[in-house]
C-alpha cells in the first residue's frame, strides 16, 4: 500500500511538474519613442511620438491601446531657424491593433539642404524632453561612375549596372523606375513602373526581387527583369501603342549615419536557424528610443533606345532619345 | 648567467645521483593490450605482487615500474576491469629495463564488459584533480538523443553545463564554450559539431578512451583557458579484419579495421540520410542538413625497424551542408580537415619516452546568403603544428616532462554584423611554446605535478610579459588509503577566440580569429581543491571546489554599428562552485549521483551579469544495470536550476521601413512591437529536468553480432522552456518525449 501511495505521489509530482509558467516581464518602466526620417526632397516632414506599453500576457500584439503621445511641443532647428511641428492625425489603414487614427506631428515648411545639421526637440506633456541631431547626407560629391546609361536591345552584358561614389558608414537605397504615359487613362500624368533586380523562383513561384538598403555602392539589374517590367506596363492590353515610354530613372536614397545603423539593426537579417533572444537596438534619441534620421536623394537618368521601346510595341516618348 | 650555470650543475648532479642509484635496481616497462584486437588498455593496473608496488598504464597502454630491486624474479599481476587478470613472472636485471607485453583477454562474463576505467588503483598519488576519464562503453550505456554522442555525454559530468537540448556545446565551470580545447590524437579540432551544433562530429566508434580535464590541467596542455577534452583513438584490430555498421534515425555509419604488416588500421565513416528527427530539436522547423565524417588511423610498429616505437597517421574529415531549396534562403557549409603524424618512441634501456608529432587542422565555415537578407560570412582557419614531448621516469618514480610546440596559425574572416558593419579580418602568426614539468611521485601517498609553459613567441602582438609563463601545480596527498586530498592551481592563456554572440542560443556561425592586436590574450587562473573518499571498493565519493578568474576575455562588441568599430571588447569572467560525485558499483548495478553548486559572472564594459550558461544547481542521477543475457538498461535523471535570461520592461512600437521604395506614407503605419529589455540576464527560466531511459540488447547470430538500442529522452515529457519569441510571446520548448533506436551489426 505504501509503495502504491509513493508511486502515485511520484506520478503526481511528475505530471504537475511537466510545465511551468514563465513570466518574461520585469516591472514595467515607461519609455518614450521619437521617430522621424527627414527627407531632403520635400518640405513636408513627419514625426511620431509614442510611449512604451505592457501587456497582460506574452504577446505584445495584444496591446490595443494606442500608445501615441499627443500635445507635445515639437520643434526642429535648421539653418538657424526654428520650425514648429503641429499635431495631426490620419485614418489608419490597418485597424487590427488600434482602432484610432494615426497621430503624428508635421511641418510643411522645412526642406533641408544636403550637408546641413537638423536638431529636434520634443517636450512631452509629462515634462520629459527628447532630443536628437541628424546631418542630411551630402550628395554634391556623389557621382555615378562607370554606369550604364543606355538601355538597348543588344545589351551584350545581360544586365544594367550602376555605380556611385561610396561614403563611409552610409547606406544607399537604389530604386529604378521606368517613366511612361498610359494614354488609356487620359490623365496626362507620368506613371512609374519600379524595376526589380531580378525575378527568382521560390517553391515554384516567380517573384520580383527589389534592391534593399545596404552599404553597397553598386546595383545590377538583370536585362530580363527590365524587359519583363516593360511588358508588365501594358499587361494584357493588346494595344501597346497606348503607352509612351519616356525614360528610366534611378532614385538613389542616401541614408545618414544614424538611419543607416538603425536600418541595419531593425533588419537584423538573421538566417532561418539562428535564434537570437535579445534583439539588437539602435537609437540616437537622447532621453528615449527611436530614430531621428534623414536621407538625401540623387537621381540618375537612363535612356532607352527607340528600337528597344518599339520591340514591346510601345511608343518612344519625347524625352527618351 | 650565474643562475643558469648553477641550474645546469644541479640538473647534472641530480641525474648522476639517479644513475648511481640505478646500479642496484632495475625497471619493468610494458604495454597492456586486449588479446582479441591488440587495442591498448588505458589506465589498467600492474602490481609487483612480492613488493606491493604498482603502476597504471597511460593512454597508450604503457606502464613503467622503476626502482625494482634487481636480481630477482617477480610476479607481475595485470588487471583491467572487464578482463581476466593475468600473472606473469618477470626477472629484473640491474640497471636495465625489462620490457613485457601483456595481453589480457576479455572476461567471459557479459556482466563484466562494462569498463570501469578511471579508477587508478595502483597509483594512489596520481595528480588528477579535475580529470574525468570516460570509456566509450560507458557512453554506450547512456540514453541517447538519437545516437551516442561524446559531447552530450559530457553534460552528465558535474561542472559541465549546456544551454539546451538542442546544442552539444558545453560550458565548463563558468567558462565559455570557445575556451574548451578538443583534441583528437593531440590535434585540435576547431568546430567539432554536426547539424547546427546539435551533435558532436566525432564518431564514438573511433574513440578508445576520453580524458576530460575540467580545469587545473598540467603544463603539457596549452591554448585554452577552460577545459581540455583529449580523445584517444583506437588503433584498429591487430589480429583480424572486422567491420561494423549501424543505423540510427539520423545517420548510417560503418567501420572497418584490421591488421597490416607490423600494424593495424581503422577507418570509420558516417553519413546523415534523414533530417526528419532534427525537427524535434528545432521546434518542428525543417533543417535540410546533410553531413558526413570520415576518420582513419594507421599505425606501424616494427621492432626490427625501430624497437619499442610506434608511428601513427590520423585523419579526420567532416563536412556539413545546409542547402535550402529556395534562392531566397541562405546556404551554409562547414568543414574540418585534420591530419596528424606521430612517432612514439620508448628509448631502449632508458626510461625515456618521446613523442614527435606533426599535424594540420583546418576549419572553414561559410554562409552564402543567396537572395536572402542574411549577410555573407566566410571563415577559414589553418593550424600547422610540430611538437615534441619527452618524458623521463626516474628510478624514484618521479617523472620529468619536457616539450616544445611550434604552431603556425592563419585565420581569415569576412562577415557583416547585425548592424551591417563589415569585418574583413585576416591574421596569421606563430606560437612557439615550451613546457617543463616535474612529477614527484616517489612517496606512495604524496604526489606533486609542478611545471610551467613558457611562451617566448606569441600569436598576438599585444602579448606582454604577463603572458610569458603559465605556471601550474597539482598536488595529491593520501593520508589514508581511502582518502585523498587534492589541489591544483594554474595560469592559462588563450590567443584564439571565436566571434560568439552571447544572445544567440542557436548560432550557425562562430568564426575563429586570432585575438586582435588591440586586445591582450585572455588569461585565466584556476584554483581547485578536492577530496576523494573510497568507502569500500564499490563506493566512492568525490568533491571538488574551484575558483576561476579570467581577464581579457574577447567579447563580441554589441555596439559595433560601423565597420570601423572594433569587433571585440575585453571582458572578464569569474566563477566558483562545489561539485560532489557519489559512485556505487556492485555488479550488476552502477549508480552515480552528482551535484554541482556553481556561480558564474561576466563583466563587460562595467556591466556585471550572469552568462547564459550560469545554472546555480545541477543534479544528475544515473543508474545502470547489466540485466544479463546481453540486456543492459540505464536510467538518467537530470536537473538544472533555471538559466538566466533578459526580461522585458515593456514594449514599444518600433519603426520598420523595409518597403521604403514603394510606400509614400511609410512613416504612419510601419511599426511592429519591440521588446524593451531590462539589464542583461537578470531573470531566470524555470528549472530544467528530464528523465531518460535506455535499453539495449546484444546477441549473436552465427558470426554476426547484433546490438539493438532503444532510448527514450524526456520520458515524462517535461516542457523545458528553451526560449520565447519576444515578438509573439510564443513559448518554444526543448526536446519533447523522444523515442530513438539504433541498430548495430558487427562482423
Amino acid at each position: 500500500m505504501k509503495l502504491k501511495i509513493l508511486l502515485l505521489g511520484l506520478i503526481l509530482i511528475l505530471v504537475y511538474s511537466c510545465e511551468e509558467d514563465l513570466n518574461p516581464n520585469a516591472e514595467f518602466l515607461e519609455r518614450n519613442v521619437l521617430t522621424c526620417v527627414v527627407r531632403s526632397d520635400t518640405n513636408y516632414q513627419v514625426l511620431t511620438l509614442t510611449r512604451s506599453y505592457q501587456v497582460e500576457g506574452l504577446d505584445p500584439n495584444e496591446n490595443k491601446i494606442d500608445p501615441a503621445i499627443k500635445n507635445a511641443d515639437v520643434k526642429m532647428w535648421y539653418n538657424n531657424k526654428a520650425f514648429q511641428f503641429k499635431d495631426s492625425s490620419v485614418a489608419r489603414i490597418n485597424n487590427e491593433r488600434y482602432n484610432t487614427p494615426v497621430s503624428f506631428y508635421y511641418n510643411n515648411e522645412m526642406k533641408p539642404t544636403p550637408g546641413k545639421d537638423i536638431e529636434v526637440e520634443a517636450l512631452l506633456p509629462n515634462g520629459l524632453l527628447l532630443r536628437s541631431v541628424t546631418t542630411v547626407p551630402k550628395t554634391n560629391s556623389l557621382y555615378f561612375t562607370g554606369s550604364n546609361r543606355i538601355i538597348s536591345l543588344d545589351n551584350k552584358f545581360g544586365h544594367i549596372e550602376i555605380t556611385w561614389t561610396k561614403f563611409t558608414n552610409l547606406y544607399y537605397h537604389p530604386v529604378l523606375s521606368i517613366k511612361y504615359y498610359d494614354n488609356n487613362l487620359g490623365d496626362n500624368q507620368i506613371k512609374v513602373k519600379v524595376v526589380p533586380i531580378k525575378y527568382i523562383t521560390s517553391q515554384g513561384v516567380e517573384k520580383p526581387f527589389y534592391p534593399i538598403p545596404s552599404e553597397q555602392n553598386t546595383v545590377t539589374f538583370d536585362q530580363t527583369a527590365c524587359d519583363r517590367a516593360m511588358r508588365e506596363i501594358s499587361g494584357d492590353n493588346p494595344v501597346k501603342s497606348d503607352y509612351s515610354i519616356l525614360d528610366a530613372e534611378l532614385k538613389l536614397m542616401v541614408f545618414d549615419e544614424n538611419l543607416s545603423a538603425y536600418y541595419s539593426s531593425v533588419g537584423t537579417f538573421l538566417d532561418g536557424f539562428t535564434i537570437k533572444v535579445d534583439q539588437p537596438d539602435f537609437t540616437n534619441i537622447n532621453g528615449g528610443f527611436g530614430i531621428f534620421g534623414s536621407y538625401s536623394i540623387k537621381y540618375y537618368k537612363l535612356n532607352f533606345t527607340e528600337e528597344y521601346v518599339q520591340s514591346f510595341g510601345y511608343v518612344a516618348g519625347i524625352t527618351g532619345f | 648567467m650565474k643562475l643558469k650555470i648553477i641550474f645546469i650543475n644541479l640538473v647534472i648532479i641530480f641525474l648522476i645521483a639517479h644513475s648511481i642509484n640505478a646500479q642496484n635496481i632495475g625497471t619493468i616497462r610494458g604495454i597492456i593490450t586486449d588479446s582479441t584486437n591488440g587495442e591498448a588498455l588505458a589506465y589498467g593496473n600492474v602490481l609487483v605482487k612480492e613488493l606491493g608496488k604498482g603502476a597504471s598504464t597511460d593512454t597508450r597502454g604503457y606502464f613503467l615500474l622503476p626502482s625494482i630491486p634487481a636480481g630477482n624474479t617477480y610476479t607481475l599481476v595485470a588487471t583491467y576491469v572487464g578482463y581476466n587478470a593475468k600473472e606473469l613472472k618477470v626477472s629484473v636485471t640491474p640497471g636495465k629495463i625489462t620490457h613485457v607485453d601483456i595481453l589480457l583477454s576479455p572476461s567471459a562474463l557479459q556482466l563484466q564488459t562494462v569498463e570501469k576505467i578511471g579508477y587508478r588503483i595502483a597509483e594512489e598519488n596520481a595528480t588528477d584533480i579535475g580529470l574525468q576519464r570516460i570509456s566509450v562503453k560507458n557512453l554506450d550505456m547512456l540514453p541517447k538523443g538519437v545516437e551516442t554522442d561524446v559531447f552530450r555525454s559530457l553534460q552528465y559530468i558535474p561542472g559541465v553545463r549546456s544551454t539546451g537540448d538542442v546544442s552539444a556545446r558545453y560550458y565548463v565551470r563558468g567558462g565559455s564554450s570557445n575556451q574548451n580545447l578538443v583534441l583528437l590524437e593531440g590535434v585540435p579540432i576547431y568546430n567539432p559539431f554536426h547539424a547546427l551544433g546539435m551533435f558532436s562530429a566525432i564518431d564514438p566508434e573511433l574513440i578508445n578512451n576520453i580524458e576530460f580535464h575540467k580545469g587545473g590541467f598540467s603544463a603539457e596542455y596549452g591554448g585554452r583557458i577552460s577545459s581540455v577534452l583529449n580523445l584517444i583513438t583506437k588503433d584498429g584490430n591487430k589480429n583480424q579484419f572486422s567491420g561494423k555498421a549501424s543505423f540510427s534515425q539520423l545517420t548510417g555509419k560503418a567501420l572497418v579495421e584490421g591488421p597490416i604488416p607490423y600494424g593495424s588500421f581503422i577507418l570509420t565513416g558516417r553519413k546523415s540520410y534523414s533530417s526528419e528527427v532534427l525537427k524535434k530539436f528545432l521546434n518542428d522547423q525543417n533543417a535540410p542538413v546533410e553531413f558526413y565524417d570520415v576518420s582513419f588511423k594507421l599505425n606501424y610498429s616494427n621492432p626490427e625497424f625501430m624497437p619499442i616505437s610506434k608511428f601513427t597517421v590520423t585523419g579526420f574529415l567532416s563536412n556539413d551542408k545546409l542547402d535550402n531549396d529556395s534562392p531566397t534562403q541562405e546556404d551554409f557549409e562547414w568543414s574540418n580537415n585534420l591530419f596528424g603524424f606521430k612517432w612514439f618512441q620508448a628509448v631502449d634501456d632508458s626510461p625515456l619516452f618521446l613523442d614527435i608529432g606533426v599535424s594540420l587542422s583546418n576549419f572553414t565555415g561559410k554562409v552564402s546568403p543567396n537572395e536572402s537578407q542574411s549577410k555573407e560570412k566566410n571563415n577559414e582557419l589553418s593550424d600547422v603544428s610540430v611538437d615534441m614531448n619527452f618524458t623521463y621516469v626516474f628510478d624514484s618514480k618521479d617523472e620529468l616532462g619536457l616539450g616544445l610546440k611550434i604552431k603556425e596559425i592563419r585565420t581569415d574572416l569576412f562577415l557583416e554584423n547585425n548592424f551591417g558593419a563589415k569585418s574583413d579580418i585576416g591574421s596569421s602568426g606563430t606560437i612557439f611554446s615550451l613546457f617543463a614539468k616535474y612529477k614527484f611521485l616517489s612517496t606512495e601517498n604524496f604526489g606533486v605535478d609542478i611545471g610551467t609553459r613558457i611562451n617566448p613567441i606569441h600569436l598576438t602582438k599585444s602579448a606582454t610579459g604577463n603572458h610569458f609563463l603559465e605556471p601550474r601545480l597539482s598536488v595529491t596527498y593520501r593520508p589514508f588509503p581511502a582518502l585523498a586530498i587534492k589541489a591544483a592551481v594554474g595560469k592559462y592563456i588563450q590567443e584564439l577566440t571565436t566571434l560568439s554572440d552571447e544572445t544567440e542560443i542557436i548560432s550557425l556561425f562562430e568564426p575563429w580569429i586570432i585575438t586582435p592586436d588591440y586586445l591582450e590574450p585572455a588569461v585565466s587562473n584556476h584554483y581547485m581543491a578536492g577530496l576523494e573518499f573510497n568507502f569500500t571498493e564499490n563506493i566512492s565519493f568525490e568533491t571538488e571546489a574551484y575558483y576561476k578568474i579570467a581577464h581579457n576575455i574577447p567579447t563580441l562588441n554589441d555596439k559595433k554599428f560601423y565597420s570601423a568599430d572594433p569587433d571585440l571588447v575585453a571582458g572578464s569572467q569569474e566563477s566558483y562552485g562545489f561539485e560532489f560525485l557519489f559512485r556505487f558499483y556492485q555488479e550488476p548495478v552502477n549508480f552515480t549521483a552528482s551535484y554541482a553548486l556553481s556561480y558564474a559572472y561576466k563583466k563587460v564594459e562595467d556591466w556585471l551579469y550572469y552568462p547564459r550558461y550560469d545554472s546555480r544547481n545541477a543534479l544528475n542521477l544515473s543508474l545502470e544495470c547489466n540485466i544479463g543475457s546481453g540486456w543492459q538498461a540505464s536510467v538518467v535523471w537530470l536537473y538544472n536550476s533555471g538559466l538566466p535570461f533578459t526580461q522585458s520592461i515593456g514594449y514599444y512600437d518600433k519603426f520598420y521601413f523595409d518597403e521604403l521604395y514603394s510606400s509614400k506614407d511609410y512613416i504612419y503605419e510601419s511599426y511592429k512591437p519591440y521588446a524593451l529589455l531590462r539589464d542583461i540576464n537578470l531573470g531566470r527560466m524555470p528549472d530544467y529536468h528530464r528523465l531518460d531511459i535506455n535499453l539495449s540488447k546484444k546477441f549473436d547470430l552465427s558470426f554476426i553480432s547484433f546490438s539493438l538500442d532503444f532510448s527514450i529522452i524526456n520520458v515524462y515529457d517535461r516542457k523545458n522552456i528553451f526560449y520565447f519569441k519576444r515578438d509573439t510571446g510564443e513559448r518554444v520548448n526543448m526536446l519533447p518525449f523522444l523515442p530513438t533506436a539504433t541498430v548495430k551489426v558487427e562482423i
